[in-house]
């Protein structure tokens, strides 16, 4: 191992602690990472901006900037907000009800959103239902986070580490929906099973309370009415245009930004509004990310570390998935999936590229856990940490160890439900 | 026209005044702004008389304004019950808020001085250096654009459009 290779495992192992325990500011952290890469020379401009292997992975850069446009403008319609409030009033007032329908109405939002984006737009009514309820606030806000994370496996678009995963394994959107949606939609299910048992003290119905509910006016909330027509006709057809890949032959990440720059056209929007919900910090992390692990492709480490898994694999494929699958649940419980995702992807992809056919579903594997780890401590997950500094800001606390307890269970479940899913699907017939 | 020419007493607010007591000193004075004291009593910081309107507002309505408009009027009326639990600490606290260092000026302060240091620290109320700590002296960004307003020839009080 030369010099150079252990100073750039030092820069990346250091980077990784700084953004586990953030103590600075994680974009800050990946620029200086990358930073550090450059000066011991494990990367090069040509390296780093063009190089598909080691360089920024620029049709992750872009889908995530184009949806980010696509979302901040859709926002703007009140569509998120009607479609609670009148979910809410089909509810009839009763709290497990309305939970049922906010779980379900987070996890299909955050298949098609970021997590982050779609808990931003969920809290807020969640808290105005919630209060006219006089229910507690916190079982709803976990219910929902922890929706988002199960909900975002479903799709290419529904958390940043499949976006990574897409990119990296040539992966469809179709490949997406065909192989994460069915388990995702079982998770679901039992996730709102266990929803009724963990927060069975937080069901108490109010008939009083209900009628402030149904006062409640949800089209008020919506805006301009032509908005949301050119807004969901644009969604409309990037969603076509992201299952359509194989007769248009476009990247995820063009279909995404022919359709963001379509919805800013017609939104004809000041562009503080249109750009307001882009997140620079994040797609900056991003470009951080991909070069310090870029660095790491290019002397040699990825590979060497592929090598060694795939050599102790062997043709025990369906073991490497459950540990993959697992493995990648525990590590996301405890740091941000997206660091972890971007370096197991590389590695994933020579295991694949090695095992063939039956290695693939490694990707799924990979997927899976680090998108439901996030569901198993309060810093497993962007969502989790966004949601925490919301039931702060507004009295209502939630302890690390509060969502930790209901966070432990939901991981443990729905991973290992996903054990027979994966032995079953890929392994056994 | 100096700063002494302009300073004005005005009641001072802490971290424990609520925003019932905060709101009353804006509605009944038309004040465009509070000054906050310390412990001490010595006035540290200034709120928009906007920011003492966000203290009465739910927060999760300003995190999203459009659901502001699904309430109806007796649904609206009982938002303002919780207004005794908010108090001037909660907008000190709160990260939204731009809370302003109150801006010291010395009180031989010429206009285009008071006019230009308002300006740039973006404050309504100016603290006057050296004022009575008992009874501090500020100036106000009314009382300064109508020193402007009255240098430059401009319309005298209360005879702009209508």
């Amino acid at each position: 191992m030369t010099a150079q290779v252990i100073l750039a495992l030092g820069v990346f192992f250091a980077a990784y602690v700084l953004i586990a325990t953030e103590k600075v500011p994680r974009m800050t952290t990946s620029l200086g990472g990358a930073a550090a890469m450059v000066l011991i020379g494990a990367t090069n401009d040509a390296g780093m901006f063009f190089s598909p292997e080691s360089g920024i992975d620029w049709n992750v850069i872009f889908l995530l900037l184009a949806m980010m446009i696509i979302v901040g403008i859709l926002r703007q319609t009140g569509l998120f907000e009607f479609l609670a409030i009148w979910a809410a009033k089909r509810a009839r007032g009763q709290p497990f009800r309305i939970m049922v329908i906010l779980v379900v109405i987070t996890a299909v939002l955050s298949s098609l959103l970021d997590n982050v984006t779609t808990v931003l737009l969920t809290a807020p009514v969640t808290l105005l239902v919630c209060e006219r309820l006089a229910a507690p606030p916190v079982p709803f806000l976990i219910a929902e986070v922890m929706a988002s994370n199960i909900g975002g496996t479903a799709t290419l678009i529904g958390d940043p580490p499949n976006i990574i995963i897409a990119s990296r394994g040539d992966l469809s959107f179709n490949d997406f929906i065909s192989n994460l949606a069915p388990i995702a939609a079982v998770l679901l299910v039992v996730f709102i099973g266990l929803c009724r048992w963990m927060f069975r003290s937080a069901f108490q119905f109010h008939p009083e309370r209900a009628a402030r509910v149904m006062a409640l006016n949800e089209k008020e909330a919506l805006g301009e009415k032509a908005l949301l027509i050119k807004s969901l006709i644009v969604v409309g057809l990037v969603l076509t245009g992201f299952i359509a890949r194989p007769l248009l032959g476009l990247a995820p990440s063009v279909v995404a930004m022919l359709g963001a720059g379509l919805l800013v056209l017609l939104a004809r929007l000041e562009p503080r509004k249109v750009f307001g919900d882009v997140e620079w910090e994040t797609l900056l992390f991003f470009a951080g990310l991909f070069i310090m692990v870029g660095s790491l492709v290019n002397l040699g480490v990825i590979d060497a570390v592929g090598e060694a898994a795939a050599s102790l694999i062997g043709d025990r494929h369906d073991l490497a998935a459950v540990g993959m699958l697992t493995g990648s649940a525990v590590v996301s419980g405890v740091i941000d999936n997206i660091p972890y995702v971007a370096t197991l992807a590389p590695i994933t992809h020579d295991l694949v590229q090695a095992g063939g056919a039956a290695a693939k579903p490694l990707w799924w594997a990979l997927a899976l856990g680090a998108d439901l780890g996030g569901n198993a401590t309060a810093v497993g997950a962007s969502a989790n940490v966004v949601v925490i500094g919301i039931a702060k800001r507004y009295d209502h606390p939630i302890s690390f160890w509060t969502f930790t307890k209901y966070g432990l269970v939901v991981t443990v479940v729905t991973v290992g439900l996903c054990v027979p899913y994966l032995l079953l699907r890929y392994y056994t017939f | 026209m100096r700063a002494a020419d302009l300073q004005v007493p005005l009641p001072v607010v802490r971290r424990e005044t609520t925003a019932v007591e905060a709101g009353r000193l804006i509605a009944d004075s038309g004040l465009v702004g509070l000054v906050v004291a310390n412990r001490l009593g010595v006035p540290t910081a200034i709120v928009s008389a906007v920011d003492v309107l966000r203290l009465m507002v739910p927060g999760y309505l300003l995190d999203d304004v459009s659901l502001a408009a699904v309430f109806d009027e007796a649904g609206a009326g009982e938002l303002w019950e919780h207004l005794a639990d908010r108090t001037v600490g909660d907008l000190l606290d709160d990260q939204g808020v731009a809370v302003r260092k109150i801006l010291t000026i010395d009180a031989d302060a010429t206009l285009v001085e008071m006019a230009a240091r308002m300006v740039d620290a973006r404050t309504q109320i100016a603290l006057v250096r050296d004022s009575p700590r008992d009874a501090p002296t500020f100036v106000t960004l009314p009382s300064v654009i109508n020193a402007v307003l009255a240098s430059a020839g401009g319309p005298e009080p209360g005879s702009g459009p209508q």
